[in-house]
């Protein structure tokens, strides 16, 4: 039973590490991701029983996002969602000039999604950041699926008209500018 | 701008688009549950004195309590927003038209709730920091609605505790102990409930954090005030600024 137990958590653990971790890092620095990526998988470790391999990963997705709200409130309280995007391994294979222009397109859509409701903002990057179904977000989010399919879909045509309302510039302080208001 | 042309934007402003770049510092899952284990048993041993002194009568898990926590506090809330802001051109509550209460320091108050509980709603009243008890009621509605009443008395000092009887709260996290736990387990912060709540307009936050058995804390964060509430069969709620 033991084993079970420990081999059950084992695939877990391997198979779903790595998209945690991501998840937690895309919403807060990464040492702060890797300590809320453990307290994720210390209370999927005492809830082993209870996993249901169909929905492992939005599950443990709301389990992170209980863990990453206990952080925010214990520590820095109200502390930015978008306040420290990690750097991004992936940019440092372009050239100076493709990070810059990149830069100022991600702050302005980054700074149009958090002029979204913190809900709709969360669904939004559940849909967009780990690409999760509305069944998943459902999961997520402990909602109905028809609940998470209206509010993707709502959100995306909020999304759309912040950023028609806001056509792409190339002023890198937007997004700055707009972090005081959150 | 087309729905799908935000969506794709917003998809290439991925911080992290590949986990697999996050892998380098990984432990193996043995080492991670040697780690969790030791962890586990530090605070079982750090924890240990204060489980004993819990009361363990009621361990039940009840869907109320959440609702209760929160109303309780948010009562709480408005009777520290009465007491602090007695002296202005708003009645002092409890005072029985007697001198305002001008004390700028938080008073401590206390609600106790003593086994009267229901789905229905909790009944009892707030003492401390104020001139005279008041009666209260919380009445649950769905989805996480209820009101907080005051009797009429109250009412009659305090009208404004009127803008703020109906309040909703939204927890928007998982509950993992609370929902499936039998028993409230040993002390565990990354199993508390947390959630919005709004009142009169003005949002807040809650936290719900287990302290084993029957014993939980709630901390409300208003934008000036902080609240505790510790639960053992009765409710007990002391307020300070925050």
């Amino acid at each position: 039973m033991a084993d079970s137990r420990e081999a059950r958590f084992t695939m877990l653990y391997e198979q779903h590490y790595d998209e945690v971790l991501a998840f937690c890092n895309r919403r807060i620095d990464r040492i702060e991701a890797e300590d809320a990526t453990a307290d994720v998988f210390a209370v999927a470790w005492r809830r082993s029983d209870e996993i249901d391999w169909d929905t492992a990963r939005p599950w443990l997705y709301g389990i992170a996002r209980g863990v990453m709200a206990n952080r925010w409130r214990a520590g820095r309280r109200r502390m930015r969602l978008f306040g420290r995007i990690a750097s991004v391994t992936s940019l440092a294979a372009e050239g100076p000039d493709v990070q810059v222009v990149r830069r100022a397109q991600d702050q302005e859509v980054l700074a149009a999604v958090r002029r979204l409701r913190p809900r709709d903002q969360e669904i939004l990057l559940l849909a967009a950041w780990e690409e999760l179904t509305a069944p998943e977000i459902a999961v997520v989010v402990s909602i109905t699926v028809s609940a998470a399919e209206q509010r993707v879909h709502r959100a995306k045509q909020r999304l759309a008209k912040i950023l028609e309302a806001r056509p792409f510039t190339s002023d890198l302080s937007l997004g700055a500018a707009d972090e005081g208001r959150y | 701008m087309s729905v799908d042309t935000a969506f794709r934007r917003l998809q290439e402003a991925n911080p992290v688009p590949d986990p697999a770049v996050l892998r380098e510092h990984r432990q193996t899952p043995a080492a991670f549950l040697a780690t969790t284990q030791r962890r586990s048993e530090e605070m079982q041993t750090q924890d240990k004195p204060t489980l004993e002194q819990t009361d363990h009568q009621n361990t039940t898990r009840r869907r109320w309590l959440v609702p209760a926590l929160v109303g309780a506090a948010l009562f709480g809330v408005f009777v520290i927003a009465v007491v602090l802001s007695g002296g202005d051109e708003q009645p002092d509550v409890g005072s029985d038209g007697q001198s305002a209460v001008t004390n700028p320091e938080p008073p401590a108050v206390t609600l106790q709730v003593e086994n009267s509980a229901s789905l229905a709603g909790a009944t009892g009243k707030v003492t401390g920091g104020l001139a005279s008890p008041l009666p209260t009621a919380i009445e649950f509605g769905d989805d996480g609605t209820f009101r907080v009443l005051v009797n009429a008395a109250v009412s009659d000092a305090g009208t404004y505790l009127a803008a703020g009887d109906t309040v909703t709260f939204t927890s928007d996290a998982d509950v993992p102990a609370w929902q499936y736990d039998p028993e409230m387990g040993p002390a565990d912060p990354s199993q508390s409930i947390f959630g919005n709540l709004s009142c009169a307009g003005l949002p807040g936050e809650y936290r719900v954090v287990p302290q084993g058995g029957a014993l939980f804390h709630l901390e409300v964060v208003w934008d000036e005030c902080r609240l505790r509430v510790a639960v053992a069969n009765r409710l007990e709620m002391e307020l300070t600024a925050g």
